[in-house]
């Protein structure tokens, strides 16, 4: 009963996955192709006298590592904050068509040239997508829909942002761009800059503090909409603060990443035992474990020893899809008890 | 605290659920909503909790209109215990219990005043054996107490509660009536729905008889669980009979 106020086993989550992403993130500012010296670096830094070190630090190592952070940080919590939402382990940030659309809004930018003109509308249309999609899942959902049908308006939204999606690739004008498109759908951390850390954050922080916001009220919800109602949360409110949560953070990671899935899957169910099963809890957990999951793979793409370097989207896909494949026949093995 | 219902109709899609029900509900009392399925006792018991509105009329708790009343404000003095218990995650029974805090926005820090409320209340519901085990791998009884100490641990002055003892054995039937019959006369109003109606006439001061969507009579079991009453609004005769002083019922036979 006391463990009741005892948080120990929460905090050692916290203090293990913090330390995991500390030194996976020296990790990844000090090694790749060539290894830096990352004291060395951060001193001809400081001096305003720049080195091979510096500039590889600066220019490319420290912009990946942060958006490798931030990207999986809002990957894992807005899993756990949808599956504690719809109280479904298998739901994920695709759930709502927001991945697939913000896609949708960065193909568009890649099908009429514009990235290549104005590199910054790459993200802009991935954000204007992921919000389009929140705009049209309101619109088929009406004020008072049941969780059903928000999950079939977010399967519909999807389908017709893959539909666009294949529809732009076939219209393609030129081979190039088909490629162009393909390869970014793929999902990457390669080559981005600092430019790309600055436009996401405040839609991401922003996002983040929507889905925080929701964890109390999350836990309540465990014993359905009615007992939840009835301990005094806002239902409407915790929906329109996770949908649009999710559609800030998944919308922004994904117009600068390409397609990274399955992480947001795959983190809240490992950490849920660890936190006594509350959809809460888990969102802070979820968070740092998406940051450690996607920094190790981008990591990994880096170190595999492959002729070009492989996309991290197909990475995570390789090991999320038996993942997802795995917690369906469980499940199905429950349902079969 | 005084809960009463002014004229409260429901209707959902041209169909009147509930039909112009106004009724007073005495505090300190343990109240059975009775009646056969489809009567409204449901639909009323979630009119009172805030979660249906009524197209018409008012839920007036001293007074005030419940949807007036701030969401968490009105959960501290009303608690909810629905039909279905369900949980959707393998909780451990003590944080269950602990979900019924909720409304005094103390869960993520939790107070000793809130460990004492949660205490008590596995003690009431007579779940202390349970602690510790997810909730998920309990039978449907056991379930069904530890939601009711989730309602019990809100330690609000208005317990309804939609048809709590469904799943029970009769001991447990007979503890869990005993149980809201003391909380009441500890100064609680307590609202049940119940299909048992040995145990309304035993256990309630006050009952009220539903029956589609109209009142069709409120007051003492022995007054509105009548012979003509349980022939007309459910369609059973029904033996009566007294033991150690206190009257009993037994529907019988289709009427």
């Amino acid at each position: 009963m006391d463990a009741l106020k005892s948080q120990r086993k929460e905090a050692l989550v916290l203090v293990f996955l913090l330390s995991a992403l500390i030194l996976l993130s020296i990790y990844s500012l000090a090694f790749g192709d060539i290894n830096i010296s990352l004291i060395n670096s951060l001193k001809s830094i400081v001096n305003s006298n720049p080195t091979i070190d510096s500039i590889i630090f600066e220019e490319i190592r420290l912009p990946r590592t942060l958006l490798a952070i931030l990207i999986g940080a809002s990957l894992g919590l807005s899993g756990a904050a949808l599956q504690g939402m719809v109280r479904n382990p298998l739901a994920e940030p695709g759930i709502i068509g927001v991945s697939s659309s913000a896609a949708l809004g960065a193909v568009i930018v890649f099908y009429f040239g514009l990235a290549s003109v104005f590199p910054m509308a790459l993200p802009i249309g991935g954000i204007i997508g992921a919000l389009l999609a929140v705009i049209f899942l309101y619109l088929l959902t009406g004020k008072n829909s049941s969780m059903l049908t928000l999950i079939l308006a977010g399967v519909a939204i999807s389908s017709l942002a893959a539909a666009l999606t294949a529809l732009a690739l076939n219209l393609s004008p030129n081979p190039y761009a088909s490629l162009e498109i393909f390869f970014w759908l793929m999902g990457s951390l390669a080559d981005r800059s600092f430019t790309h850390v600055w436009l996401i954050l405040p839609p991401t922080l922003l996002g983040w503090w929507l889905m925080l916001s929701t964890r109390h009220d999350l836990d309540a919800l465990s014993l359905g909409e009615e007992t939840a109602q009835s301990l005094g949360v806002q239902l409407q409110s915790l929906n329109k603060r996770i949908i649009l949560g999710v559609a800030l953070a998944v919308g922004s990671a994904v117009s600068v990443s390409g397609g990274i899935g399955f992480i947001g899957l795959v983190i809240p169910h490992l950490i849920r035992p660890w936190v006594c099963f509350q959809p809460g809890r888990l969102l802070l957990s979820s968070a740092l474990g998406g940051a450690v999951l996607l920094l190790a793979a981008d990591i990994a793409v880096r170190l595999l020893p492959t002729q070009q370097e492989l996309k991290i989207g197909v990475l995570t896909a390789l090991l999320g899809a038996p993942f997802f494949l795995h917690l369906i026949l469980k499940s199905k093995r429950q349902w079969a008890a | 605290m005084t809960l009463r219902t002014a004229n409260i109709t429901v209707q959902l899609s041209d169909k009147t659920i509930l039909n112009n029900i106004s009724i007073e509900f005495k505090t300190g009392q343990l109240i059975g909503l009775i009646g056969p399925n489809g009567a409204g006792k449901s639909t009323l018991l979630r009119v009172l909790a805030g979660l249906q509105a009524a197209s018409l009329g008012q839920v007036l708790l001293d007074e005030q209109p419940i949807q007036d009343m701030a969401p968490l404000n009105k959960a501290k003095k009303i608690a909810y215990l629905p039909q279905t218990h369900e949980c959707h995650w393998p909780l451990s029974v003590e944080r269950v219990v602990l979900l019924g805090r909720h409304p005094h926005n103390d869960r993520h820090h939790v107070t000793d005043e809130s460990l004492r409320a949660v205490k008590e209340a596995i003690a009431e519901a007579d779940i202390g054996h349970l602690v510790g085990r997810p909730v998920n791998e309990l039978s449907g009884g056991e379930r069904a107490r530890v939601m009711l100490a989730r309602a019990l641990a809100t330690q609000s002055d208005i317990l309804l509660a939609d048809e709590p003892i469904v799943s029970l054995d009769p001991r447990h039937q007979i503890d869990v009536m005993a149980l809201l019959q003391s909380l009441a006369r500890k100064g609680k109003t307590v609202i049940v729905v119940l299909h048992e109606l040995h145990l309304a006439m035993r256990y309630c001061e006050q009952l009220v008889l539903l029956d589609g969507g109209e009142k069709v009579t409120e007051g003492s079991p022995t007054n509105v669980l009548t012979e003509k009453n349980l022939q007309e609004v459910y369609g059973v005769d029904a033996v009566f009979g007294e033991h150690q002083g206190e009257h009993w019922v037994l529907p019988w036979q289709h009427k």
